[in-house]
């Protein structure tokens, strides 16, 4: 019996225990599949992966061998599974047998960068390939930006700089004309309007590499979302072999699922059974990591767990967050590794790249917004062939609550689905712009963009593009890039300032809800406060404070039906999809402190209009008319299904709540009849509606099941409570939606 | 304030002060000096046909007097510096300066260092104006005063000093191409106008036709305006880069006015050295905004000062040359 078996068991018959593991999934251990290319590798390369002592794994080998027929290849296997070698094996094997060959290496955040450069540097020299691999990017010195343009032949950079640098392309001339791959790793990042920004970044990158005559091949890696062919084909525009087959080793892995008893009325605090099972797990000697939602709670939490036990482990446990200074950093990464520490309360800050080794076991304090993530996060967990303790600790919310009732939704379910959309006519506006200051656009573009000409007719008529017999040419005033960002959605956005440093930009409709004035806004896990919010000059003004509550921006929502693109009958119900106008008014917020209401304080915005895409169903008048005939609360019954489809749409599709909005009503003048909308809460959309249209059924499945199998009586925050409400969760009414969810189910 | 730009300006206030109220006052006065004019009578000049289409020549020319550096004192000049032998440095030239060798001729009797000395001379007497800058920027900074001497390698009268004007800081359309010549007593520049952005490329073909193989003169023009007119024959997919024997002087000037001048722009040193003040300039950052506006009203009024302001930097930049050519000559000294 392992040590974690033993705490296990120890748990269950403890006294005090209250039945908080709802679920126990073992995850039987695997012995490693190995593999070797079928190709012939260069002799220095084969040479080296002998001496080395490397065994591929059969993943490996198998997109090695892909990438060397030509294909274009996603992995998307888990954490720790060794990609980093299928990539590089393809890359040197090129650039070996050609002395002018060039890769290219995209990494989502420049510390990923920074390790992977010096495997690169070390197997550079190793091969004798001559690659001087360079990171260049933002940071890079003027002083060496010539020489690694002219020299380097890897480049690792990120997609930020490269959308700077392509209206610089001549530039680049040596380093374009010979590229061979493009290298993308945590592929499943660029999802969202950042995804669908990325896109279109590449497309703009193929252009530009098609004028030096450069076709490059594809190698992305993924973390295991369920789409890797549409993800990848749409980030890229072509075609990819997907190897998902995972062919690492692993030892035992104990999930458990553990709900925080629901005593008098109110369920205990996922924060502190997080500290006790800290403590626990210490007087056991089993090394913690614990992943907690933000960096104030890692702190907390790390702080509580010290005091557990009159302070038993007071020196084991530190907190560990990305605004520590660098050495101090280090520090931790390096007694986590020597043992001393026992335990680190941290942010996501850990959940990639940074070396820290491997722990016994992992505690995940709330449910970190999708599986894909869960799963990195899980990864922390297992020293070699050794068992491994994996603990996700729920919190009152919707999904958290969804999980811990169905298990098998999490473990037996498929991904989420990365979203990444192609259409949405902002974003497109936005790198035509840019394009257009790379190259003339012409009609050859379309071939990349799609029929983007009416877009550039509109452009053309206010002077930003200018027609001339060789394309359409940039002729706006600023430089393109700098006004659009990867981040949002060009158009009208707003910057948050904090000491004259630009923090975020969003759009104008997000400003509203999360940087007005009075605003507590979260960034990177620390707290600013908003001091203002001019959206005429696009500045909020923000201060970095430490806050002990936060707010929640209520609005009231009005969608029009502009058109309709798609319809479908699922289970009688008509579904469609179609184009709205949204008007958003955020009238008043709500502070909150612990999830206790301090008060509602006016907001004084205006109306924020905006196009976008919905998917909205309707019932029908009969059937309306019955439930009121049986003394049903009608209006409170499609409110509360309204709140749940959206509550449980990222159970689907990677995106969070607060990328959505909704719109219930007994009659919709554009359809006439009860209606309910869910819609991208984004201009232009962005392709969450359009996957909640695709798994209507599934979605609606998920919300009958969320809402039914919740223990309260007539709703809570963990079902039908939403927190951005604008009409303060009133009407609601639990049974009436679980009569609406079955007759919408129920086969006819 | 009623000069504020409108919403859309591009040039927050604070950034240019004073300067910026000043143009926007002459964008103003000329807009309306100018109001209902064409372009031909705002700024006569020929339409030229390219093979990339029409653009548009404004020409003038007024006297001039140039003086360049004769071949034989710039060579003088050269070969009197021992380092710029591979292999001498500071401590070694003195030593061989107390042996005697006072000159790179000199060191052709000497065993060690004849066979370098042979190559330079040889070099010098090519009177290949790139290859001896490229063999001095070996050794020496390119704001040296050695390297005015590389102009008399150069054909004075086929020289072409050259500015441009842009939209942006990069990647944005060129909308004029300055050239200027010294030739008989006269300084004549020409200047290639996009009347609208879809003229740039038979702007930037008509400019580079005239520059062939000229040598050319520059302020800045090695790290801007040749790079930049480079990038937009590249953008728009036409052959052939400019890679002319170029001198600029900037970094060169950049040292000389060092301690004596604000700054070292144009239009500082016009003031400071020739003691003139340009009336109605257009600061180097608006140039785009006076662009934008003729672009948008039609009227040809802002263009006006911008072409004014190009021509004039280009004889500037003559005068300078010639001033220090003079100088180094001994006429004059400069204190």
């Amino acid at each position: 019996m392992s040590v974690i078996d033993e705490y296990i068991r120890d748990i269950k018959t403890a006294e005090n225990y209250e039945g908080q593991i709802v679920h126990h999934e073992t995850i039987d251990a695997r012995e490693p599949a190995y593999d070797d290319v079928n190709h012939v590798l260069h002799a220095k390369l084969r040479g080296y992966l002998d001496d080395a002592g490397v065994r591929l794994y059969s993943h490996q080998a198998r997109a090695i061998d892909l990438a060397l027929d030509g294909d274009n290849v996603i992995i998307c296997t888990p954490t720790a599974s060794g990609k980093t070698m299928a990539f590089n094996v393809p890359v040197f094997e090129a650039l070996l047998r050609d002395k002018k060959a060039t890769a290219l290496y995209l990494y989502p955040l420049k510390a990923l960068a920074n390790d992977q450069l010096k495997t690169l540097r070390q197997m550079d020299e190793a091969l004798g390939a001559k690659a001087m691999p360079a990171a260049y990017d933002g940071d890079t010195p003027q002083s060496s930006r010539i020489t690694i343009r002219d020299n380097s032949r890897i480049i690792v950079s990120n997609p930020y700089a490269i959308h700077r640098y392509l209206a610089w392309n001549d530039r680049w001339r040596r380093f374009f004309s010979g590229l061979k791959y493009v290298v993308i790793d945590e592929a499943h990042t660029y999802r969202g309007v950042f995804g669908s920004n990325v896109a279109m970044l590449l497309r703009r990158l193929l252009r530009v590499l098609k004028r030096y005559g450069a076709d490059p091949q594809f190698i992305l890696s993924s973390a295991t979302v369920s789409n890797p062919e549409e993800l990848s084909k749409k980030l890229t525009g072509k075609d990819f072999a997907v190897v998902s087959r995972d062919g690492s080793g692993r030892g035992r892995k104990h999930f458990l699922f553990w709900n925080p008893p629901v005593l008098a009325g109110q369920r205990a605090s996922t924060h502190q059974e997080t500290a006790a099972l800290i403590e626990r797990q210490l007087d056991y000697g089993l090394q913690t990591l614990c992943f907690t939602k933000s960096r104030r709670m890692a702190e907390l939490v790390g702080m509580w767990a010290r005091d557990r036990g009159n302070g038993a482990h007071r020196n084991e446990i530190m907190a560990y967050r990305a605004g520590y200074m660098p050495e101090d950093r280090r520090q931790i990464e390096d007694d986590l590794k020597s043992g001393r520490l026992r335990a680190v309360t941290s942010t996501n800050a850990l959940e990639v790249g940074i070396d820290i080794g491997s722990l016994d076991s992992v505690i995940i304090s709330g449910y970190p917004g999708t599986r894909i993530s869960t799963w990195q996060q899980a990864g922390r967990a297992g020293r070699g062939r050794d068992d491994a303790l994996v603990t996700l600790v729920a919190f009152d919310d919707p999904i958290d609550q969804f999980y811990m009732k169905h298990p098998d939704r999490f473990f037996g379910g498929k991904n989420e689905q990365a979203i990444v959309d192609l259409r949405n006519p902002y974003i497109l506006m936005g790198h035509i712009m840019c394009a257009s200051a790379e190259l003339p656009v012409t009609v050859n573009d379309y071939a990349y963009f799609g029929d983007v000409s009416e877009i550039v007719e509109t452009m053309a008529a206010t002077g930003l593009l200018r027609k001339t017999p060789r394309g359409y040419v940039y002729g706006g005033t600023k430089t393109p890039s700098e006004i659009v960002s990867l981040e949002s959605i060009s158009g009208k956005s707003v910057n948050v300032l904090c000491d004259g440093r630009v923090i975020e930009t969003m759009d104008v409709a997000r400003a509203c809800s999360e940087a007005h004035e009075g605003a507590v806004l979260l960034h990177m896990g620390e707290t600013y406060l908003i001091q203002k919010l001019d959206l005429g000059l696009g500045i909020a003004e923000a201060r970095r404070q430490d806050v002990d509550y936060y707010t929640q921006a209520l609005k009231l929502s009005d969608v029009s039906i502009k058109s309709e693109t798609a319809r479908k009958t699922v289970n009688g119900i008509t579904v469609c999809l179609g184009e709205v106008t949204v008007t958003e008014q955020y009238y008043e917020y709500a502070v909150k402190r612990f999830e206790k209401l301090v008060g509602y304080y006016p907001l004084d915005l205006p109306p924020q209009k905006f196009e976008s895409v919905a998917v909205w169903f309707t019932l029908s008048p009969e059937f309306q008319e019955k439930m009121l005939a049986a003394g049903g609360d009608f209006n409170g019954g499609i409110h509360a299904v309204e709140h749940g489809m959206i509550a449980m749409a990222p159970v689907h599709a990677m995106c969070d709540r607060w990328d959505l909005g909704g719109l219930s009503t007994p009659l919709h003048p554009d359809t006439g009849v009860p209606t309910i909308f869910v819609y991208d809460g984004y201009e232009g959309g962005i392709g969450i509606a359009e996957k909640c249209y695709e798994l209507f059924p599934e979605l609606t499945q998920a919300t009958l099941e969320l809402i039914r199998d919740c223990e309260c009586e007539a709703g809570c925050p963990a079902c039908i409570y939403s927190p951005k409400c604008g009409n303060k969760n009133a009407p609601l009414d639990k049974a009436a939606a679980l009569i609406i969810l079955t007759h919408m189910r129920a086969e006819k | 304030m009623e000069d504020a730009p409108d919403a859309g300006g591009m040039m927050p206030d604070w950034l240019y002060g004073g300067e910026f109220r000043e143009a926007l006052k002459v964008k103003k006065k000329y807009t309306s000096l100018y109001d209902g004019k064409s372009l031909e009578d705002a700024l006569p000049g020929t339409p030229v046909a390219t093979k990339s289409g029409e653009c548009y020549c404004i020409e003038s020319s007024e006297s001039f007097c140039l003086c360049p550096i004769g071949r034989e004192s710039a060579r003088k000049a050269l070969l009197s510096s021992l380092r710029l032998l591979r292999g001498i440095g500071p401590e070694k030239e003195a030593k061989l300066r107390a042996e005697g060798y006072s000159t790179i001729e000199d060191l052709l009797d000497h065993p060690v260092w004849q066979h370098k000395a042979r190559k330079l001379i040889d070099l010098v007497d090519t009177c290949d104006a790139r290859r001896i800058q490229e063999e001095l920027w070996h050794w020496l900074p390119r704001s040296h005063p050695l390297n005015l001497y590389t102009t008399a390698f150069a054909d004075a009268s086929r020289l072409a000093v050259i500015d441009i004007e842009t939209m942006g800081l990069f990647s944005r359309p060129i909308f004029l191409f300055g050239a200027a010549f010294v030739e008989d007593g006269k300084i004549t520049t020409r200047q290639f106008l996009a009347r609208d952005v879809d003229e740039e490329p038979a702007a930037i073909e008509a400019f580079c036709e005239l520059l062939a193989d000229r040598p050319i003169m520059s302020y800045n023009g090695r790290s801007f305006d040749v790079p930049y007119v480079n990038q937009r024959r590249w953008y728009y997919d036409m052959p052939g880069v400019i890679d002319n024997t170029h001198f600029d002087m900037l970094h060169f000037a950049r040292r000389i006015f060092r301690d004596t001048l604000p700054d070292a722009r144009l239009l500082t040193i016009e003031k400071h050295i020739f003691g003139e003040d340009r009336a109605d300039d257009v600061p180097g950052a608006m140039v785009p905004e006076f662009y934008e506006s003729y672009l948008e009203s039609g009227n040809p009024g802002p263009l006006v000062p911008v072409v004014g302001h190009n021509r004039k930097d280009m004889i500037t930049l003559a005068r300078l040359f010639g001033r220090l050519c003079e100088e180094e000559h001994g006429h004059v000294s400069h204190r």
